[in-house]
C-alpha cells in the first residue's frame, strides 16, 4: 500500500501531547509481541526444522524423486493459472474501470466471490462437477476425459481460488486512470494494440505486477481446494503444500520443513516484491 | 477544412445530449461553442472528434462524410480539459507519440522526428521541457505540451475541450491570447468548448450558444453579445436586469439626482467602488425590485452618490423578446 506521508511536524507534536507516552508503548509492544509470536516465531521455526539435519539432509530430502515432481507439479500449475488469471484480470478490470454495461455490478460480486468461498467448498463443488459421480461425469468418462484426480482439477481449483487477485487489485488503479489518456492516443492515430501497449500498460505494470506477484503466491500455497481434486497421488497429483503435509503425517519431520522452506522462502520474497511494488505503485 | 454538422442527435439513456444539430464551420474560422455544463457543447466536440458515434446525423469533413470513420483517421487535434499527457513518458516522447505510432510506410524516420518535435517545442515555447516528465510541469505549460501533441499529427481541425478550464486566471488570459495569435499563424480550423462567455467573446471568429442540447444562436461575438436571439442568450452573455417586459444590462442606466420625465426613482443599497467602474445595487421605489447598475467611478463621484441616496434613473436600451418573458 501506499506508504503513509509524514504528518506535519506541528500534528505530531500535538498528537504526542494527547497521549501519555506508556499508552503509546503499551500498543507497540503488544503489537509487537503478537506479530513475534504469530509470524515470526513460526517462519523460524520453519527454517529451524529444515536445517536439523543439516544441509545435507536438507538438500537431500529436496532432491527426492517425489519431492522434485510435486515441485514440477506446482510450478506447472502456476504456469498455467497465473497467466490465465492475469489475462482475465487484465480483461475484467478494464471492462469494470472503463465501460458501464449491464451485469457490471454482478461480475463485481462474482469477483470477489472466491475470496468469500472456503477453498474446501470451491475443491468439492469442483468434485460434484467433474467427478465420476458429478454432474458431468458420465459426458467425461465417455470421451476418456479424467479432470478429478488430475492436472486439470488441481489447475481448476487454483485458479478459482485465485480468480480476484489481479482483478481486485487493478480496478482501482485502471478507475483512477479515466479513459483519457486512451482516448488521446486514439485521436493521435493509434490502433488498439499500440494504445495497450503504449498507454494502458505502462501506465497499470506495477499494479499489475502486485496483483500477479499476490497470485502466484496464494496459487503456490493453495492446499483446502487442491487437497480436495487432487486425490493425493504420490508423485503424480500431489503439489509442495500437499506433499508437505503427507510427509508430516509420515513423521518426516524434517524432510515436510524442507519442503516448507521453499514456501517460507517464496512468502518472504514476495513480501519485498510486495512492499518494492507497493511503493512503485503508490509513487506513480 | 470545411465541417458540417447535420441533423445530429445523441442520447445517453434518456438524457438527450445533442438534438438534431446542424452547424456549418468554415476554413480557417476559429469557433467558440458556449453554453452552461450539460448543454451538449462537449458532446458536438466529441462527435466532430469521432470520441461519440452520433445516434443519427452526418458529420462532413470538406465533401467526405466522415461520420464513421476513427477519430485517427480524422486528421484532427484534440486536446482535453486536463491535458491528459501520457504521465509515464517525457515530454519529447508525448509530442512524437503520434508519429511514431504511424504504420511503417508513412513513419518518418528517427531524425525527422526528433527535428518535427522540436520545432513543435520551440513553438509553444518549450524546447527546454524535452527530456521532463509531465508531472514536472505547471498547468499551464502542460497544456501547451498538450498543444504541440495535438499538433504533430499535421491535423487539419484543432478541437479543445475547455483548454483553459483547469488554469488559474492570469494564465488562463495569456494562454487565450497566445492560442488566438498561434490559430492566426499556423492558419487551421479551430473548434473550442467553453463555458466562459468572456473567453468566448474575446478569442472566437464566431461564437455558438449550446443549451439543452440545442444550438440557441450563431453568430459573431458583436452579433450575439448585441443581438442576442432568444431570452437565454442574453442572460448567458452577461450580466442583466429584469426591466418591465424586458432586460437591460447593468451599464445600460442613465443616473440622475433629480426626477423628471421618465425617469424612476431608487434607493441606492449598496455602493462598490473596486476596479475601474462602481457597482450600484438600487431598489426601485415602485416595484422594490432589486437593480444592479454599473457607472465611471468618476460620474458616481461627480453626482455625489453615496449609499442611501435616492436616484434617478433610465434604461438606455432596453432588450425586449416577442412573446417570452423569464
Amino acid at each position: 500500500m501506499r506508504p503513509a506521508l509524514p504528518l506535519p511536524r506541528q500534528a505530531v507534536r500535538r498528537r504526542a501531547k494527547g497521549q501519555s507516552a506508556w499508552v503509546r508503548l503499551t500498543l507497540i509492544g503488544l503489537a509487537l509481541a503478537f506479530a513475534a509470536l504469530l509470524l515470526v516465531l513460526p517462519l523460524v521455526t520453519v527454517f529451524i526444522e529444515a536445517f536439523r539435519g543439516g544441509l545435507g539432509k536438507y538438500i537431500s530430502s529436496l532432491s527426492e524423486r517425489d519431492a522434485l515432481r510435486a515441485i514440477g507439479l506446482t510450478l506447472t500449475v502456476i504456469s498455467i493459472v497465473v497467466p490465465l488469471n492475469t489475462l482475465f484480470g487484465i480483461a475484467a478490470a478494464w471492462a469494470i474501470a472503463k465501460y458501464k454495461f449491464p451485469g457490471r455490478s454482478l461480475l463485481i460480486s462474482l469477483i470477489e466471490l472466491p475470496l468469500a468461498v472456503s477453498p474446501v467448498i470451491s475443491g468439492l463443488v469442483f468434485v460434484l462437477l467433474f467427478g465420476r459421480q458429478g454432474f458431468l461425469g458420465p459426458w467425461l468418462a465417455d470421451h476418456d476425459l479424467k479432470i478429478i484426480f488430475a492436472l486439470p482439477g488441481i489447475v481448476l481449483a487454483t485458479a478459482f481460488v485465485t480468480f480476484s487477485y489481479v482483478a481486485r487489485e487493478l480496478t482501482p488503479v485502471m478507475q483512477a486512470q479515466g479513459q483519457e489518456e486512451e482516448e488521446a492516443a486514439l485521436t493521435l492515430g493509434a490502433n488498439g494494440l499500440q494504445i495497450f501497449w503504449r498507454v494502458t500498460l505502462p501506465g497499470i505494470k506495477w499494479g499489475l505486477l502486485y496483483g500477479i506477484i499476490m497470485c502466484n503466491a496464494r496459487a503456490m500455497g493453495e492446499f483446502g481446494a487442491v487437497a480436495v481434486v487432487s486425490g493425493h497421488i504420490r508423485g503424480l497429483t500431489t503439489t509442495v503444500p500437499l506433499y508437505v503435509e503427507m510427509l508430516y503425517n509420515e513423521y518426516n519431520t524434517v524432510a515436510a520443513f524442507a519442503s516448507s522452506s521453499l514456501l517460507a522462502l517464496l512468502a518472504l520474497v514476495t513480501l519485498v516484491l510486495k512492499s518494492v511494488l507497493g511503493r512503485k505503485k503508490g509513487a506513480l | 477544412m470545411n465541417i458540417r454538422v447535420s441533423g445530429v442527435t445523441k442520447k445517453f439513456g434518456s438524457f438527450s445530449a445533442l438534438e438534431n444539430i446542424s452547424l456549418d464551420i468554415s476554413s480557417g474560422e476559429l469557433i467558440a461553442l458556449l453554453g452552461p455544463s450539460g448543454s451538449g457543447k462537449t458532446t458536438l466536440l466529441r462527435v466532430i472528434a469521432g470520441l461519440e458515434h452520433p445516434d443519427s446525423g452526418t458529420v462532413w469533413f470538406n465533401d467526405e462524410d466522415a461520420t464513421l470513420k476513427a477519430p485517427g483517421e480524422r486528421r484532427v487535434g484534440f486536446v482535453f480539459q486536463h491535458y491528459a499527457l501520457f504521465k509515464h513518458m517525457t515530454v519529447f516522447e508525448n509530442v512524437a507519440f503520434g508519429l511514431r505510432v504511424r504504420p511503417r510506410a508513412t513513419r518518418p524516420s528517427n531524425g525527422e522526428i526528433e527535428r518535427r518535435v522540436h520545432e513543435l517545442l520551440r513553438l509553444v515555447q518549450l524546447d527546454w521541457s524535452a527530456e521532463r516528465y509531465p508531472n514536472q510541469l505547471s498547468g499551464g505549460q502542460r497544456q501547451r505540451i498538450a498543444l504541440a501533441r495535438a499538433l504533430a499529427v499535421e491535423p487539419e481541425v484543432l478541437l479543445l475541450d475547455e483548454p483553459f478550464g483547469a488554469l488559474d486566471a492570469k494564465v488562463r488570459e495569456e494562454l487565450r491570447r497566445w492560442l488566438r495569435k498561434l490559430h492566426d499563424e499556423i492558419g487551421l480550423t479551430s473548434i473550442f468548448v467553453t463555458h466562459d462567455q468572456e473567453e468566448a467573446l474575446e478569442i472566437a471568429s464566431r461564437v455558438v450558444v449550446f443549451n439543452q442540447g440545442r444550438i440557441e444562436q450563431a453568430g459573431t461575438p458583436e452579433e450575439v453579445y448585441d443581438a442576442p436571439a432568444t431570452p437565454f442568450v442574453y442572460h448567458f452573455l452577461g450580466r442583466s436586469n429584469s426591466y418591465g417586459d424586458g432586460f437591460v444590462r447593468p451599464h445600460e442606466f442613465e443616473v440622475f439626482t433629480q426626477p423628471g420625465g421618465d425617469l424612476r426613482p431608487g434607493v441606492l443599497k449598496h455602493l462598490r467602488l473596486v476596479g475601474a467602474v462602481a457597482r450600484l445595487e438600487v431598489v426601485s421605489t415602485e416595484s422594490k425590485d432589486l437593480l444592479e447598475i454599473e457607472l465611471p467611478k468618476a460620474q458616481v463621484s461627480a453626482l455625489g452618490l453615496r449609499e442611501g441616496s435616492t436616484i434617478y434613473y433610465k434604461p438606455q436600451r432596453l432588450e425586449q423578446f416577442a412573446g417570452v418573458g423569464i
